[in-house]
């Protein structure tokens, strides 16, 4: 069974996703901030990481979380996808687009824009599975 | 002449106070070459004049200044072109203006000892190099630059007293006359020490008067330039800020909004179990209330993001270039009306695409037209304008996509091509006295609000800034209860 940590701020995110993702016969685990973050992967060891980047003590966790993963030997190939209310198709000056993703600036498996509905959801988790 | 293009070496310099000695330094060696090419002028022709009259000057003297002067100025522009190849510092360029203004100096001095010190106003030539001087150094440094000039430009005068050289007057015969004694004015100056002293007094007092004139000046403008440079530079750092802000903002606001949505989304696909007819219908208005706070939430933010952009970069970007590049509007309309089709699915609309091309695009002829854009501000714009004609149709309506070329005469033999492109919808329409009033924020006419209810109010505003943005002209048409049509013009490019 395929194990999904959620690693957000918002109770309320994780629980409106938790739902759609146990009635799909996911396992999720969740965490509520950044701190300590690698060794609560590794004693979680999930598939996937569905990761927030606005935390409230830092405006750019998720961005310095991803790139903490991927800089672990032991954790690098577990597939991160951002979970962002931050909108890539707004031209916000700050904003960001699948295009961004890279090893140095995004080191992450994709993109999803918060709110999200279930199909779009499983539908990225899926072809994360597929290609890992 | 002109020496090197001040315009190619402020390119790869970027520091403001650079550019401006750079453009001083090309503007020196510019005049430089014309006074060299003046008195080469005006020493042949004294020369002739000098034949007939009882005029006593040492060409010799002239031509010499004048050769080293323009050998001079041919190492000072060969300087200039290696410091646009080197990018040189502030400092080294002031080194240069030095160098420039003691090779001034040194020619003046000779011009100087030859056409006289007292009967030609020639030693004021000091003056431009002053003000130089005062432009870009401290001003004791300048000082000191404005009393070494005088200095040498005197100093023919004291040797000419202490009689180490000959003394030369340019009137040394015409003067004899009139003063009984038999000596010129030069030499009845030159032999009498008080006179002399207080010739030399009132040169410094000119010079030195000069220089406090112009130092008060350049201060002043030194002053105000580095306030503005400042001002500037929080302009900067509060944008920076608000940007930071902004997200934070934005977050702040988007992510509650964000879990309801979630919530609603969950509820609908069945996860949190049956819901029954009333609760879906609730559950379906607070979807409607949510997605209209969301848009509303992103179009001020948008719109404000817009504004930042016009006000603090967007002439830097124009200047710079670096900001748009060619777009092929046409096959960029054929795209986003592709992409967009299914957002007309619900009401069934008809979208047609009408491209009257070859009207009066006699340069036009390859079928590629261009202009420059970027894909953020034209999907801005058509997004906008092509939801607005979807959400204001009528159910089986149809919209209409028009592209034409027209002319706008800009001079008599220069016309502008412009490409426009027109979404024609037939629905509500908007009433006359209205149509001034729906660019600005949050306007919504009546009817509008009615028969749409999701909209924010600030699409419009959004577009009008995106086509002041990318230069293009927008115009409305619309009848109550026939339609509207939106044109946006655009400049067309060679390409």
């Amino acid at each position: 069974m395929t194990k999904i940590m959620i690693i957000d701020d918002d109770q309320d995110i994780i629980d409106s996703i938790s739902m759609i993702l146990e009635a799909n016969d996911y396992t999720v685990v969740a965490k509520m901030d950044t701190d300590d973050l690698i060794p609560a992967i590794e004693s979680e060891n999930p598939n996937i990481i569905l990761l927030d980047i606005v935390f409230p003590e830092d405006a750019q966790a998720g961005f310095k979380a991803a790139r903490e993963i991927a800089l672990q030997e032991t954790l690098k190939h577990i597939p991160v996808l951002i979970l962002s209310a931050v909108n890539q198709l707004n031209n916000l000056g700050f904003s960001f687009t699948e295009n961004d993703i890279s090893q140095d600036f995004m080191p992450v498996s994709g993109f999803i824009e918060k709110p999200v509905e279930p199909d779009v959801l499983l539908d990225k988790i899926k072809s994360v599975e597929e290609t890992n | 002449m002109k020496a090197v293009s001040s315009e190619h070496i402020i390119h790869c310099i970027q520091d403001i106070h650079v550019k401006e000695l750079v453009k001083r330094l090309n503007w020196s060696v510019s005049i430089r070459w014309y006074y060299i090419a003046f008195s080469s002028l005006l020493i042949v022709l004294v020369y002739f004049l000098a034949q007939a009259h009882a005029i006593s000057l040492h060409f010799e003297f002239l031509i010499i200044a004048n050769l080293f002067l323009f050998c001079c100025n041919l190492l000072y522009q060969y300087q200039l072109r290696y410091s646009y190849d080197k990018c040189l510092s502030t400092f080294d360029l002031r080194s240069y203006l030095i160098l420039q203004i003691i090779t001034d100096y040194l020619a003046l001095t000779l011009v100087v000892y030859t056409l006289g010190s007292i009967e030609t106003p020639i030693i004021l030539m000091i003056i431009p190099n002053t003000i130089l001087a005062t432009l870009f150094f401290t001003p004791r440094q300048s000082l000191i630059i404005a009393i070494s000039g005088l200095l040498m430009v005197i100093s023919p005068l004291i040797l000419e007293y202490f009689q180490l050289i000959p003394v030369i007057s340019i009137f040394n015969h015409s003067l004899n006359v009139s003063f009984e004694s038999n000596l010129s004015f030069k030499t009845t100056i030159l032999a009498n020490p008080t006179l002399l002293s207080g010739y030399i007094f009132i040169l410094f007092s000119c010079v030195i008067f000069c220089w406090y004139l112009l130092c008060s000046i350049t201060t002043r403008l030194i002053n105000n330039e580095l306030e503005l440079e400042r001002s500037y530079q929080d302009m900067i750092r509060l944008d920076k800020e608000k940007t930071h802000a902004t997200l934070r903002s934005t977050h702040e606001l988007k992510a509650p909004l964000a879990a309801i949505k979630n919530y609603i989304y969950t509820m609908n696909a069945g996860y949190a179990g049956e819901i029954n007819a009333k609760v879906l219908k609730i559950i379906n208005r607070i979807n409607k209330r949510c997605d209209y706070l969301l848009n509303n939430v992103t179009d001020i933010i948008k719109l404000g993001n817009l504004k930042s952009y016009v006000v603090l970069d967007a002439r830097t970007d124009k200047e710079e270039n670096n900001q748009f590049y060619p777009v092929n509007i046409e096959q960029y309309i054929n795209e986003f009306v592709d992409k967009s089709k299914a957002l007309s699915c619900e009401k069934n609309l008809t979208i047609t695409i009408d491209k009257q091309l070859n009207q009066s695009s006699s340069n036009q002829t390859d079928s590629k037209y261009y202009i420059m854009a970027n894909d953020e501000n034209l999907q801005l714009i058509f997004t906008n304008l092509f939801t607005n004609a979807i959400n204001y149709s009528h159910t089986n309506g149809i919209i209409n996509i028009i592209i034409c070329i027209k002319e706008r005469g800009e001079t008599e033999n220069n016309n502008q091509h412009l490409i426009c492109v027109s979404i024609k919808d037939h629905g509500i329409g908007i009433e006359q006295k209205q149509i001034d009033k729906v660019f600005e924020e949050h306007y919504r006419c009546n009817n509008a609000a009615q028969f749409y209810e999701g909209g924010t109010g600030l699409g419009l505003s959004i577009v009008k800034v995106c086509s002041q943005i990318l230069n293009a002209d927008i115009d409305i048409d619309s009848t109550l209860n026939e339609g509207t049509t939106f044109t946006i013009c655009f400049k067309l490019i060679s390409k």
